[in-house]
């Protein structure tokens, strides 16, 4: 089945290739079934757990984790396709696109199935080459080359840590090799910080999050939602590897305990809480829809970060669960926009507003996506966000708790904006001819709407996996029985909160229907009658939505500068080096092979 | 002060490489003091192979050399292949001129009276000495890369000695190709004879005779020839003029 | 005899000599040899071949391993495929190309130091006249001067050596020199190294390649990046295997040099705007890599890094310097999205530009991390974070001129097809296969890594007597 696969994998990229120079349409159908056939080959590997396949010098084995992240971003391809079909004509390279957007899926893929060190991180790095060029056929050559820079950061940071765990056990398998570090905490922590950057800068915490805006916000449309809800979950998977395979609580047990977790991985929960904070107060700022969506995949990356790393019962459930409900969320967030920007050409909220009137589904998508990502009950958001803060209360970690209770408030503030600026308020006029977005991207989005809505409503479907994956790492399993989610501070019934929201849902629709309409007014009947008004945009109620935090920001200082200013400390390194050693005149060089001889002669002669 | 910084330099690094050297090589004592197992009293005894037998001049028949001078033995013998080596930078030098100034405009020299006068005397006698050098190049002194520049010298005086210079310069061209590939085809001819390349497969007669140390004279002709016709010709390239940037 | 592997000097330098007089035929007589030199590669049986009829250490031999034949077979075929790339050039230059074969092939193979001087010579000279086909003479000059110092360097050392042991054969002179007291043997070693380091690009004595590769044409280029460069780099792989005793003073001085080359250059490489000066800094860098191998005594690793490289940078220079012809300029500016109208080049140098990154899928990927395990096992912990700190220097600039390279747009904005440049004819259909064919070998290298290695790691000569550093002292 594997093999059959992996062999599938080359032979469609290949094939969406050749179409795509043909028809780039027909290419991008292609990627659409390809990605299906993926989705539902993988999903049959389910109950093949073990199975393990050569390929070449590739090793992959199917664990149920690997399953669970394949699964997930199969998803988010396989949705993002729906969109292809209507952007071949916006790309200059729409053949590449297509391969290389079907040759990241098969690195992902790969990556949650390697079964060795080499091969994580080949395929880490094919995944990550070619969605960086898949980036640039966006709006901006720099964000895909930061997005680059940024990644390689934290890949010659895990190469270096696997080729040290290589080379001192002897070993490539991931799950052996690892166990060699148990009894030195210098040198395990030296690996396990080095592994875990790729992941950090992949997820964009802190430090590294400079590339998600810049990428998510100027990659093609199309990509934005596997950007953010898929390759930013490639993180996640190594922040697991390197707290559930690299026996991480053994190595630092000696270290400094706080609340019973050590000082190193307390540091990249905080690292994680910062995330949250420092996401969250972007995103408000952003005007961009894209930029903002990013920002708050920063945010949600340090929920995944800490559940992670907290390796119990409850939380690290949760921010399994939330690698999911992310994807979903983030994705259909993403997908609605790109519907938008497909009919009106921009994601500028300012340029916008009152699109409710013209594609209501792509609205009610994004709502259903903003309510999850928020953690707003019913959706699947809720549960991932409830069990990390019941693990976090739980263990008393109360800084971080109180970054995440900041972060789910905060996102109130930002996803509410763009369905403000965007969907809501009045229709400019130069949007009222549009039409809604075309069945085939609504079937995709919808597709996603569906599973949030489902995650929220028996989120144990998921949680029975996660249940598992606990069992095979050794530690308690979340508690599940029926519809109730169950952990050591109290259980929720999912179902039971669905049926609340939906009786109250459907009290106001009642209410809604029944109560006298109000009358629409549209942007330009204002009180200016007789004048012409220039600028409708302006007069929209999102124009301007959070002023006064845009002023709060003003002299806030940025990240990206830091970056900036270090790239031309090496240019200028680089340029005394040219001067200094590299100078044309060959006497300097002649003087120096003189001195040199030299001094080793009379250094060798002491 | 940069100049003088560089002199001390170069003297500091003189000294050392003189030191060093006088501790590896002995220049104080004569040959027959030295240590008789040293790799070059082979090449003196004209006896690498070990097949003994003294050496006397005039007398001493096939051996494995046949040489009289012992710098040739080693340079076309021994160490054949260098020598190959080091007409082959000559021949790049001179392809090097000729790429450069090659397509240039040619100057006349306006010579006086006493130099054209002398040069037509003395140039056929240079070349004469010239070929007698590279001959005897395995007997006296000499060789085919003295011959051989000697021979330019003739070409030089001539060519300063006469205004009307003949400008094809086809058959020193000729002259040159053909001798450097004779050499490699003698070369080839020893690996097919007698098994290696360059190896001397012809007897090599009596110590002293003129025709004797088999394929040495051949090469050192050779060599004569190459080395001037090359040498001549970047004299005659050499008084192109270009513009170059 | 027709298979013995002196062919490889005598068919080059016999085609020299007959092409000066034969000069319709120049160009055929060049490929043909080198068809042939393929053919005796095959067919030559390994081992020490004696040149003259006297044995060493009397006389001068060629060896010919395993190591010799994957240096030489890299050479010949790509110096086959570049002059059929760069035909027209390489017609005007056919005599010095042929006498630069010779040379190459006698550097690879000869087992005598001085013999290897004479070659290094041939090369050298070779190398300073093709460099005039730059048209930038001032530039040629100065290599002159530098190598021809560093000639002497060389020359200066082989005598000591010479002087302190008697003998001149490669093969095992290491033990010879061992065995001597470190403050004699440390002279010559160093003067051999300073011999090479020219040649090698090393730091303090680096700079002539700016110039020389960074107005580098469509023979030059390639020549320089993708044969002079991984020839010398073997060459001196077989040094330090074969001669160079590395005392903790040499070796860490050797080290340095190393280190810094690799840092610097890829440094220098980071801000420059023109694509040949990039690429020109990048040979350095890379070339201070594979010293560092070879110093560290991981030959394969040193071997794969410059196979990677001259595979790599034979497409890369070979695709720059004919879009720099075409276009007339290698600013980031005039070349922005020239690979619209040239996809099949732009292919196969992004997949080289990749390679050389050393970007998983390629072949550079397994040989910087070869070269990486193989630092580990010498317990030098620090050089591999340098080694792959400079790689993400490395991986951003050639990337940078990936993406301007490939896509037309202004930034801000979604490509279109209005901003692209006025089309040029850069290569015909024939120049085009032969970058196909390099891009082919390249990829399909990078795809059986592991048989590769396999077989690289069984090349280690006879003598395997690596010195470490500081190791020396204590023979």
């Amino acid at each position: 089945m594997m093999t059959m696969i992996i062999l599938f994998m080359i032979a469609s990229i290949l094939f969406a290739y050749v179409l795509s120079l043909k028809e780039p349409k027909w290419g991008a159908y292609a990627t659409l079934i390809v990605s299906l056939a993926g989705l539902v080959g993988v999903s049959l590997l389910r109950g093949s757990v073990g199975e393990t396949v050569s390929f070449y010098y590739l090793h992959f084995t199917v664990t149920t984790i690997g399953w669970y992240f394949s699964m997930i971003l199969l998803t988010v391809y396989f949705t993002a396709t729906f969109f292809h079909p209507f952007w071949m004509d916006q790309l200059i390279y729409p053949a590449a696109y297509n391969a290389l957007f079907l040759l990241s899926l098969a690195g992902t893929v790969g990556l949650f199935f390697a079964q060795d060190l080499m091969t994580l991180f080949i395929c880490w790095e094919t995944a990550v080459w070619s969605s960086m060029l898949i980036v640039q056929q966006g709006k901006s050559r720099q964000a895909a080359w930061v997005y680059f820079v940024m990644s390689a950061i934290g890949s010659m940071a895990t190469l270096f840590a696997i080729l040290l765990t290589i080379f001192m056990s002897g070993t490539t398998m991931i799950t052996d090799a690892f166990i060699y570090f148990m009894g030195s905490p210098a040198l395990g922590g030296l690996v396990f910080g080095a592994f875990i950057l790729s992941g950090l800068t992949k997820m964009g915490i802190f430090p590294f999050h400079v590339w998600l805006p810049l990428a998510h916000g100027s990659a093609p449309h199309t990509f934005s939602p596997v950007l953010s809800g898929g390759l930013v979950k490639m993180g996640a998977y190594i922040a697991y590897l390197s707290v559930a395979v690299f026996p991480a609580y053994q190595v630092f047990g000696d270290q400094l305990m706080l609340q019973g977790v050590p000082l190193p991985i307390y540091a990249l929960m905080l690292l994680g809480g910062v995330s949250i904070v420092y996401g969250t107060l972007r995103a408000i700022q952003q005007d961009d829809a894209k930029r903002l969506l990013a920002y708050s995949s920063v945010a949600n990356g340090g929920y995944i970060l800490i559940g992670i790393l907290m390796l119990d019962q409850m939380a690290f459930a949760g921010g399994l669960m939330h690698v999911l409900n992310h994807a979903v969320a983030s994705a259909a967030a993403f997908l609605a926009m790109a519907a938008v920007a497909k009919r009106t050409g921009t994601t500028k909220m300012s340029e916008l507003g009152g699109m409710i009137h013209r594609m209501p589904v792509t609205y009610v998508v994004y709502l259903i996506a903003i309510i999850s990502m928020a953690g707003i009950p019913p959706m699947g958001g809720f549960v991932s966000k409830w069990l990390i803060f019941q693990g976090l209360s739980h263990r008393g970690l109360i800084f971080l708790a109180t970054a995440a209770a900041f972060g789910s408030i905060g996102s109130y503030l930002y996803v509410f904006r763009p369905l403000s600026a965007v969907f809501l308020g009045q229709l400019a006029p130069k949007y009222e001819k549009i039409k809604e977005a075309d069945p085939l991207m609504l079937i995709g989005m919808l597709l996603l709407t569906a599973m949030s809505l489902l995650l929220g409503i028996v989120p144990n479907v998921v949680l029975r996996t996660i249940a598992q994956i606990q069992i095979e790492l050794g530690i308690d399993p979340i508690m599940i029985k029926g519809t109730i989610t169950a952990t050591q501070n109290g259980s929720v019934n999912m179902l039971s909160v669905f049926t609340v929201f939906g009786f109250g849902f459907l009290l106001i629709l009642i209410l809604f229907l029944v109560l006298p309409k109000s009358r629409r007014v549209g942007l330009m009947d204002t009180y200016t009658s007789a004048e012409f008004i220039h600028t409708p945009e302006l007069l929209h109620y999102g124009h301007h939505f959070y002023a006064p935090f845009e002023r709060l920001y003003e002299k806030w200082p940025s990240v990206l500068p830091l970056y900036q200013r270090l790239s031309l400390k090496l240019k200028e390194m680089g340029e005394w080096a040219e001067t200094f050693f590299f100078h044309a005149e060959p006497n300097r060089a002649v003087f120096w092979m003189v001195l040199l001889v030299i001094l080793i002669t009379v250094g060798g002669a002491r | 002060m940069k100049k003088l910084v560089s002199l001390f330099l170069i003297l500091v690094l003189a000294f050392f490489l003189t030191t060093a050297l006088d501790q590896g090589l002995d220049f104080w004592h004569s040959p027959s003091q030295l240590d008789a197992f040293r790799m070059s009293n082979a090449f003196v005894q004209n006896d690498v192979l070990g097949e003994g037998g003294a050496l006397v001049f005039g007398e001493s028949k096939n051996l494995e050399s046949g040489s009289a001078n012992i710098v040739t033995s080693i340079v076309v013998d021994y160490r054949s292949f260098d020598t190959l080596g080091e007409i082959t930078v000559l021949f790049l030098s001179a392809l090097g001129v000729g790429l450069l100034m090659g397509s240039g405009v040619r100057t006349t020299l306006r010579s006086g009276f006493i130099l054209k006068t002398a040069a037509k005397m003395v140039a056929p006698l240079m070349l004469l000495t010239g070929i007698y050098i590279f001959t005897h190049g395995h007997l006296t002194p000499g060789g085919g890369f003295p011959g051989g520049s000697m021979m330019a010298t003739a070409f030089l005086l001539h060519y300063f000695g006469s205004d009307t210079v003949k400008s094809n310069l086809k058959p020193l061209k000729w002259i040159e190709s053909t001798a450097g590939a004779l050499y490699i085809l003698l070369g080839l001819a020893g690996l097919f004879v007698a098994g290696s390349f360059l190896q001397n497969f012809l007897p090599t007669g009596t110590l002293g005779h003129l025709v004797s140390a088999g394929i040495i004279p051949l090469v050192y002709v050779l060599v004569g020839l190459k080395v001037g016709s090359e040498v001549s010709g970047i004299v005659a390239d050499f008084s192109k003029t270009e513009v170059v940037s | 005899m027709m298979g013995s592997i002196i062919w490889l000097i005598a068919l080059p330098l016999l085609a020299a000599f007959v092409s000066v007089v034969a000069q319709t035929y120049q160009y055929g007589l060049l490929v043909v040899t080198l068809l042939m030199n393929l053919l005796v590669l095959f067919a030559a049986p390994q081992g020490l071949t004696i040149i003259g009829g006297y044995e060493p250490p009397f006389g001068i031999s060629l060896l010919f391993d395993q190591y010799a034949l994957i240096a030489l077979l890299l050479i010949q075929v790509l110096l086959l495929l570049i002059i059929v790339l760069a035909r027209p050039l390489a017609k005007n230059y056919t005599p010095v190309i042929l006498v630069m074969l010779a040379g190459l092939n006698g550097m690879l193979l000869t087992n005598d130091l001085f013999n290897l001087f004479v070659m290094i010579e041939i090369v050298s000279i070779a190398a300073f006249i093709l460099s005039t086909a730059n048209g930038k003479l001032t530039h040629t000059f100065h290599y002159l001067i530098l190598a021809t110092v560093s000639g002497v360097f060389f020359l200066l050392g082989t005598v000591l050596v010479y002087a302190y042991t008697g003998i001149l054969v490669v093969q095992g002179l290491m033990m010879r020199l061992a065995s001597l007291p470190v403050a004699l043997s440390l002279i010559p070693m160093m003067l051999l190294i300073f011999g090479m380091a020219v040649e090698l690009k090393l730091v303090p004595v680096s700079s002539w390649a700016k110039n020389i590769y960074g107005q580098a044409n469509l023979l030059t280029g390639p020549i320089f990046a993708a044969v002079l460069a991984p020839a010398f780099g073997f060459v001196f792989g077989r040094m330090m295997n074969e001669v160079i005793v590395l005392h903790s003073l040499t070796g860490y001085t050797l080290l340095v040099m190393a280190i810094s080359t690799f840092v610097l250059g890829e440094l220098a490489a980071y801000r420059q705007t023109d694509l040949l000066k990039t690429l020109a800094f990048s040979s350095i860098g890379q070339s201070g890599l594979a010293v560092m191998m070879f110093t560290l005594g991981a030959p394969w690793a040193g071997i794969l890094l410059l196979i990677n490289n001259a595979l790599a940078k034979s497409i890369l220079y070979g695709v720059a310097t004919g879009v720099t012809a075409a276009y007339g300029n290698a600013s980031m500016g005039v070349l922005k999205g020239v690979f619209y109208h040239h996809r099949l080049l732009g292919v196969a140098f992004s997949l080289a530009s990749l390679s050389l990154v050393g970007i998983p899928l390629f072949l550079g990927f397994f040989a910087k991390v070869s070269a990486v395990m193989a630092i580990f096992s010498t317990g030098l912990i620090w050089v591999p974070v340098i080694i792959l700190l400079t790689a993400i220097v490395e991986g951003a600039y050639v990337m940078r001129w990936l993406l301007q390279l490939w896509s037309p747009a202004f930034e801000g904005y979604l490509a279109s097809k209005k901003e692209l440049p006025q089309k040029r004819n850069v290569f015909s259909a024939q120049q085009i296969l032969v970058v196909g064919v390099l891009a082919v070998i390249l990829f399909t290298m990078g795809l059986m890594p592991q048989r590769f290695v396999d077989a690289l790691q069984k090349t280690q000569p006879a003598m395997a007597q690596y010195e470490m550093v500081g190791q020396g002292e204590q023979q």
